[in-house]
C-alpha cells in the first residue's frame, strides 16, 4: 500500500485533498467548518491561522479523520478518509492541543516516546528511542515522569514521540501555545530541519505566527477558509 | 466442606486478580459505569429467570454477557455519552429487576433467589465456576500481554493513541466486554452490591503506590488477590458477610498504601 501510495503520489504530489468539506460536532445544526477545498503537496509547510472559533482545529482533526464529515470528500496520503484512516493515520505524527499531562501520571518520557511504535509495527528500544528524544534536544529527560516536567518539556517529548514515528505528515495543534520564545524557536528549527532533510510535510495550527518558513498560510474566520 | 472453601479461596485469587487488572483499565479510561451496568444487567436477568421458571445465575450471566458486548457499539450508533447510556441501562435493569420481582409466583421467595445475587456467597462456588473463571483469567491475561503496547498507548491518551492509527474503538469495546464478563461473574462471589469495591479499591491502591503503569497493573492485580482471599479468611473468622469482609480487608490495603506512599512516595521502577 505504501508503494501504491508512492507511485500515486509520484504522479500527483498531492498528501492532502479536501473537496467542499463540511463538518459539525454531534448535537449541533450550524457547521464548524464549512465548504472547504483544498489540496496540500509532498514537502509542504503550511500554516492554518485566524482567531478563536475559526475552525482550525476542526480542519486538523477532519482530516485526520478524528471528526466525521457529513459532506464533502477528504483523501489523506491516497486514503479515503474517514474510512481508511487506520491505515492512514500509521503514516501521520500528531500533537494535539493543549497537551499537558498532570503531576502522578503513571508514564515515564521513555514510555511515551515509545508508544509512537504501537501502531507502526516497529519494535520500541534504547536506541530507537533516544535517537528520537536527541532530535529535539530532550535525551536528559529519558527516565523522567512525563507529569512532572514543563508544558515546554512535554511538548517536546510528545514531538519527539511523533518523530520516532518517521511520519511523512505531521500534524502539529498549537504547538506554540505554551512554550517560551527560545522553546518556539527550538521547535522552528527542528520543524525547518525534519522538512528540509526528510521532506516531511508539515501542518501547523496556530493563532500566532512562528519564526518559520512557510510555503502556505490558510487563513480562517467563522469556518471558513478566507485566503488559502 | 474443605473442598468447598478450597474451591472459594482458588476462585478468590483468580477474582481479584481479574478484578484488579481490569479496574486500572476502566479507571484510566473512565469506563467505570460498565461495572453498574453489567451487575444490573445481572439483577435483571435472575429476576426473569424467577418469572419464567427458569435458573436465575445463568439467565442473569448471559443478560450481562450481552450488555457488554453491545454496549459500547450501541452508545456510539446512537451518538449517545457511553456514561449516559450505560447509567439509563444501569436504571432500566433495575426496574425491570423490581417488576419481574413483584410479579413472579411467590414474590418473597423470588425476591430472595435474587438478592443473592446482591450479596454474593463462597456456598455458590461450583468446580464448574472456577474453571471459567480460570479460563476467563487466563483469557485475560494473555489479551493484556499481547496488546500491551496499544493499551499502553490507549491508557495514557485514548485521543493521541486513536490519531496515531490504533483502532480506539476495536480496544475499548473488547475492555468493555471482558470488564463486563469479570463483573457478571464474579457477581456470585462477592455479590452485587460490593463487586465495583472490589473493581476500584485495589486499583486505587495501586495507584497511590506506583507510578509506573506495568507496576500498577501488577500491584493492582495482587493486591485484588489478597483483598478476596483476606477477605474470605476474616469472614471465615468472623462468621460475616464474605463481600463486605473483601472491601474491608481491600480498604484496610488502601490505607496502608495511603500511608506509605505519603512517608516514602511512588514506586518508579
Amino acid at each position: 500500500m505504501v508503494a501504491q501510495f508512492a507511485s500515486r503520489g509520484n504522479l500527483r504530489n498531492r498528501v492532502i485533498e479536501l473537496e467542499n468539506v463540511s463538518t459539525s460536532y454531534a448535537g449541533e445544526l450550524k457547521p464548524a467548518i464549512k465548504n472547504i477545498s483544498l489540496e496540500i503537496r509532498k514537502g509542504e509547510i503550511v500554516l492554518i491561522t485566524g482567531p478563536n472559533g475559526a475552525g482550525k482545529t476542526t480542519l486538523l482533526e477532519t482530516i485526520l479523520g478524528l471528526l466525521k464529515p457529513y459532506e464533502g470528500k477528504i483523501k489523506l496520503l491516497g486514503y479515503e478518509m474517514p474510512k481508511d484512516a487506520i491505515k492512514a493515520r500509521k503514516y501521520c505524527g500528531y500533537l494535539p492541543q493543549d497537551f499537558i499531562k498532570p503531576a502522578g501520571e503513571p508514564f515515564i518520557v521513555k514510555d511515551v516516546v515509545a508508544m509512537g511504535f504501537a501502531s507502526i509495527g516497529k519494535n520500541a528500544n534504547n536506541g530507537n528511542i533516544l535517537e528520537a528524544l536527541k532530535k529535539v534536544k530532550a535525551v536528559e529527560l529519558l527516565n523522567k515522569p512525563i507529569g512532572r516536567l514543563s508544558a515546554g518539556q512535554q511538548q517536546k517529548v510528545l514531538m519527539a514521540r511523533a518523530l520516532a514515528r518517521q511520519p511523512k505528515i505531521l500534524f502539529l495543534d498549537e504547538p506554540f501555545s505554551s512554550v517560551d520564545k527560545e522553546a518556539r524557536q527550538e521547535i522552528c528549527d527542528i520543524l525547518e530541519n525534519l522538512n528540509r532533510n526528510e521532506s516531511v510535510t508539515i501542518l501547523i495550527v496556530s493563532h500566532i505566527t512562528p519564526k518559520i518558513k512557510f510555503d502556505r498560510i490558510i487563513k480562517m474566520k467563522n469556518g471558513m477558509v478566507i485566503s488559502c | 466442606m474443605l473442598t468447598i472453601l478450597i474451591r472459594a479461596f482458588i476462585a478468590a485469587i483468580f477474582a481479584g486478580f481479574l478484578c484488579g487488572l481490569m479496574g486500572v483499565h476502566i479507571t484510566r479510561l473512565n469506563l467505570n459505569t460498565v461495572a453498574f451496568s453489567t451487575a444490573h444487567a445481572a439483577l435483571a436477568g435472575a429476576a426473569l429467570a424467577m418469572f419464567l421458571g427458569m435458573e436465575p445465575s445463568t439467565i442473569g450471566l448471559i443478560l450481562a454477557i450481552l450488555t457488554a458486548l453491545f454496549l459500547g457499539p450501541l452508545a456510539d450508533l446512537f451518538h449517545i455519552p457511553f456514561d449516559l447510556f450505560s447509567m439509563s441501562l444501569f436504571s432500566i435493569y433495575t426496574a425491570f429487576a423490581f417488576i419481574f420481582i413483584s410479579i413472579s409466583p411467590g414474590g418473597v421467595i423470588s425476591a430472595q433467589a435474587v438478592s443473592s445475587i446482591l450479596w454474593g456467597s463462597i456456598l455458590t462456588v461450583t468446580s464448574g465456576y472456577t474453571v471459567f473463571l480460570s479460563i476467563l483469567f487466563f483469557l485475560v491475561l494473555i489479551y493484556i500481554i499481547a496488546f500491551f503496547p496499544q493499551l499502553k498507548s490507549l491508557l495514557f491518551d485514548s485521543k493521541l493513541a486513536e490519531a496515531e492509527g490504533i483502532n480506539v474503538k476495536a480496544y475499548k469495546y473488547s475492555l468493555m466486554f471482558l470488564s463486563g464478563v469479570t463483573v457478571s461473574l464474579i457477581l456470585k462471589l462477592v455479590g452485587g452490591f460490593l463487586v465495583f469495591s472490589l473493581l476500584f479499591i485495589p486499583a486505587a491502591s495501586a495507584f497511590l503506590l506506583s507510578e509506573n503503569i506495568k507496576l500498577i497493573l501488577c500491584f493492582s492485580a495482587i493486591l485484588g488477590s489478597f483483598s478476596a482471599v483476606g477477605g474470605i479468611f476474616l469472614s471465615l473468622l468472623l462468621d460475616l458477610p464474605t463481600g463486605a469482609c473483601i472491601v474491608l480487608m481491600a480498604t484496610f490495603i488502601l490505607i496502608i498504601s495511603a500511608v506509605y506512599a505519603h512517608f516514602f512516595g511512588r514506586l518508579r521502577k
